[in-house]
């Protein structure tokens, strides 16, 4: 992170200010859970006391306004489509989306229904895809680390 | 809490006085899934409640057209996907029925095992919800701590923690070895402490009794009128239970007892789910003794086009779920319609909420137990 | 009387009483009876105040193109009997097992037990034309009819007349067709999102106030 002991005023560290936020949004991603369908089952499971995810600074939300994160786990549908978009407008920037699951990501097993929509990022940007029937919890996690990684690494690009 | 503050009504004056339509949305805390319901409210007394559904239908009914007859079992799986294999059996007897199948005895008893354990996660679930939604959290991690047990079972079975896809026309995919009797037997001494625990900590909680005692009456007339099944219909006091009175499988030669309430409220049928629990920890424990050595798949014809109709049901942990399937010599089921419980249970939200405050609107949605993959196939 | 039996007897009394039902009885035991569109209420009717059929279990529709559909009902009956399977009942207040299932047995609040055996099942079908897809509703009768049969309309199309709230249950209002016929065969696109997905709704503008004054 580059951090810097002042000499002339020990005690006092200098970073870069766009890493520092960078560290803050990445360790402190609170996710609205958008749980439609089976997959929100294995993502209470990882928010559950076997793989926490609170020991990354993940923290459950209900609303919108109070997120980071929304992790879109399960079929979206014409109906839910409006619903979900609204639920993206609502959320202040910066804001992450993560499509848990193959439904979220491509359409699923479902692909090709009359109602189903092939893949939540026909309606919302996407930052990482976790495949998965559902995915297992360390799957899940592993795709919040990516995600962490990709705020890092956004920080770090030269502007 | 003094019966006079619940029993009147907090109203605003007259003047300039008017119903709220609240919007209880899609998306909302109480992780039961997508449901809608449109409120409207006199202050905080509910007068009317109208679920809206269909935010998860995904086409289960047309899609299975499409496909062949063993394809169609995944996709049964994500019905009630927290009880996935009692749906899958539903699927099952109703094609074993169309083809003529016969199911070895040996698999019978897998799926009788598998499907008591289905009813423990799922019912492990639906009280760990229930009593979050009332704002008691530690319940709900609890449930999911035996809830991970009951995952590492399924899982040295079937290969995945949900979503199995573990039955097959005619048998079963795989047979128990003996890391799964292992685990198994590690999962039923868990839930043999789980369940006094719970009983401790909430079944005599004075806040849960107030919270749910007297909520969402239902006599047992009216619910037999409106379709009730499952434990909602024995919470009423009707004694009826599928795995007696329509019996499939195994479940002749296995002793149990059936819980039935008296008052037909939210508690008697949260009591009735906490002792089926007790009551399938008992069929497991028998049909591990009386499992016998055999075959795990019965014999399948190569080509399934068979013709006819058949209706099977099954009593899953929701209550009737029920599977018509109808045949037209071809490859591919000619139409199959998937009779969900919770879809039948949730016209009683509309019926019950009159009278009732705010605060009981969840109390209410929890008490049906709602999944819904089911409502929406 | 076993069930068999009463299938039979139930199919004598049908016959009797409305003779052009075609009826049979399936290997399971189960009743299937054929009704037109003209007499079906009133063979509903019948079946549940006379034969007490009082549980609706589903109904559903098949599409057989190009000229009818088939409505398809299954109705339990209810109650005790002689030959009903042995069930060993346990009270939820004191959990203790009250003893077999039987009339007359009551929990310890003092409530009866209701014994609900299955006596009998019947299938109930009626082929509804494609150019006049219109039928009564049974939502009087039983009245867990209610979304059974808006779900038919909803993915069929089939009109029920006297149902007291035919609209779509779930599909969003807008989706053009039915889709479970046999000729819907495409995909419709996704409509483009509006800003609100239902409009806000103030239930009356008496006092002439518009939302957000």
């Amino acid at each position: 992170m580059g951090l810097m002991d002042s000499e002339i005023l020990p005690g006092i560290i200098t970073v870069n200010l766009k890493k520092l936020l960078a560290w803050g949004r990445r360790n402190s991603l609170w996710y609205m859970t958008f749980g439609i369908a089976c997959c929100a089952i294995e993502m209470m499971g990882t928010g559950a006391s076997r793989f926490d995810l609170d020991r990354f600074g993940l923290i459950f939300r209900a609303s919108p306004r109070q997120s980071d994160l929304m992790i879109v786990a399960g079929t979206v549908n014409y109906k839910m489509a409006e619903v979900v978009k609204t639920l993206y407008d609502q959320m202040a920037e910066p804001r992450y989306v993560i499509a848990m699951g193959t439904c979220a990501s491509t359409g699923g097993p479902y692909k090709g229904a009359y109602n189903v929509v092939d893949g939540v990022d026909q309606i919302i940007p996407v930052d990482v895809y976790v495949p998965g029937c559902p995915p297992r919890p360390e799957a899940l996690i592993y795709g919040i680390l990516q995600l962490q990684e990709k705020i890092r690494a956004q920080a770090e690009q030269k502007v | 809490m003094p019966d006079n503050l619940r029993s009147t009504p907090i109203t605003m004056p007259d003047e300039g006085a008017r119903e709220l339509v609240v919007n209880m949305g899609p998306q909302h805390p109480s992780t039961h899934g997508v449901l809608r319901v449109k409120i409207t409210l006199n202050g905080e007394t509910l007068e009317a409640a109208d679920p809206d559904i269909g935010y998860l239908h995904r086409c289960f009914e047309k899609i299975s057209e499409g496909l062949t007859y063993p394809q169609v079992m995944p996709y049964t799986d994500r019905t009630d996907y927290v009880a996935a294999i009692t749906d899958e059996w539903a699927y099952a007897l109703a094609a074993e029925r169309l083809l003529g199948v016969e199911v070895p005895e040996r698999a019978e008893y897998i799926r009788v095992i598998m499907g008591e354990v289905q009813r423990l996660l799922s019912h492990l679930i639906w009280f760990g919800s229930f009593a979050m939604d009332m704002g008691a959290v530690t319940p709900f991690l609890y449930a999911w701590r035996e809830r991970e047990t009951g995952y590492d079972f399924m899982e040295t079975v079937t290969g995945t923690r949900q979503l199995y896809n573990f039955l097959r026309i005619g048998g079963v995919r795989n047979d128990i070895d003996d890391d799964g009797w292992q685990a198994l037997d590690r999962f039923l001494k868990a839930m043999d402490q789980a369940l006094i625990e719970y009983d401790t900590l909430f079944t005599k909680n004075p806040i849960f009794e107030v919270r749910a005692k007297g909520i969402g009456p239902l006599s047992a007339e009216e619910a037999i009128a409106f379709g009730a099944s499952g434990p909602v219909l024995r919470g009423s006091g009707v004694a009826r239970d599928l795995r007696r009175d329509e019996p499939y499988s195994v479940y002749d030669r296995l002793d149990f007892a059936v819980p039935v309430g008296s008052s037909g409220d939210a508690y008697d049928r949260y009591l009735v789910r906490m002792l089926e629990m007790e009551q399938s920890l008992r069929i497991i424990r028998q049909a591990i003794k009386q499992i016998p050595p055999g075959d795990i798949q019965g014999k399948v014809p190569k080509a399934m086009k068979p013709t006819g109709e058949a209706y099977a049901r099954v009593e899953a942990p929701k209550g009737e779920v029920a599977c018509y399937l109808v045949g037209n010599g071809t490859v591919n089921p000619y139409r199959m319609h998937w009779r969900s419980p919770c879809f039948t249970h949730l016209q009683l939200l509309p019926h019950w909420a009159p009278g009732n405050l705010v605060a009981d609107m969840v109390v209410l949605i929890g008490t049906i137990d709602i999944i819904l993959g089911e409502v929406d196939r | 009387m076993g069930k068999a039996e009463r299938a039979s007897a139930m199919e004598a009394s049908i016959k009797e009483q409305f003779p052009g039902v075609a009826t049979e009885i399936t290997p399971r035991g189960e009743l299937v009876a054929r009704v037109s569109p003209g007499g079906y209420l009133d063979f509903c009717r019948y079946l549940r105040d006379e034969q007490g059929f009082k549980f609706l279990s589903m109904i559903t529709a098949v599409d057989y193109p190009p000229d009818r559909f088939e409505l398809v009902l299954y109705l339990d009956a209810y109650g005790a009997s002689g030959d009903a399977p042995a069930m060993q009942v346990m009270d939820t207040r004191t959990r203790q097992e009250l003893g077999p299932r039987s009339a007359g047995l009551t929990t310890s609040q003092g409530t009866p037990v209701m014994v609900a055996a299955t006596l009998a099942s019947i299938i109930v079908k009626c082929d509804v034309p494609h150019d006049h897809p219109v039928i009564p509703s049974v939502t009087p009768l039983w009245p867990t009819a209610n979304w059974h049969e808006r779900e038919v309309y909803d993915l069929m199309g089939i009109k029920f007349e006297g149902h007291p709230d035919l609209r779509r249950i779930l599909l969003p209002d807008w989706f053009p067709g039915h889709p479970l016929r046999k000729d819907f065969t495409s995909k419709p696109a996704l409509r483009e999102p509006e800003a609100r997905p239902w409009p806000v709704v103030w239930p009356d503008q008496k006092d002439g106030r518009e939302p957000g004054e």
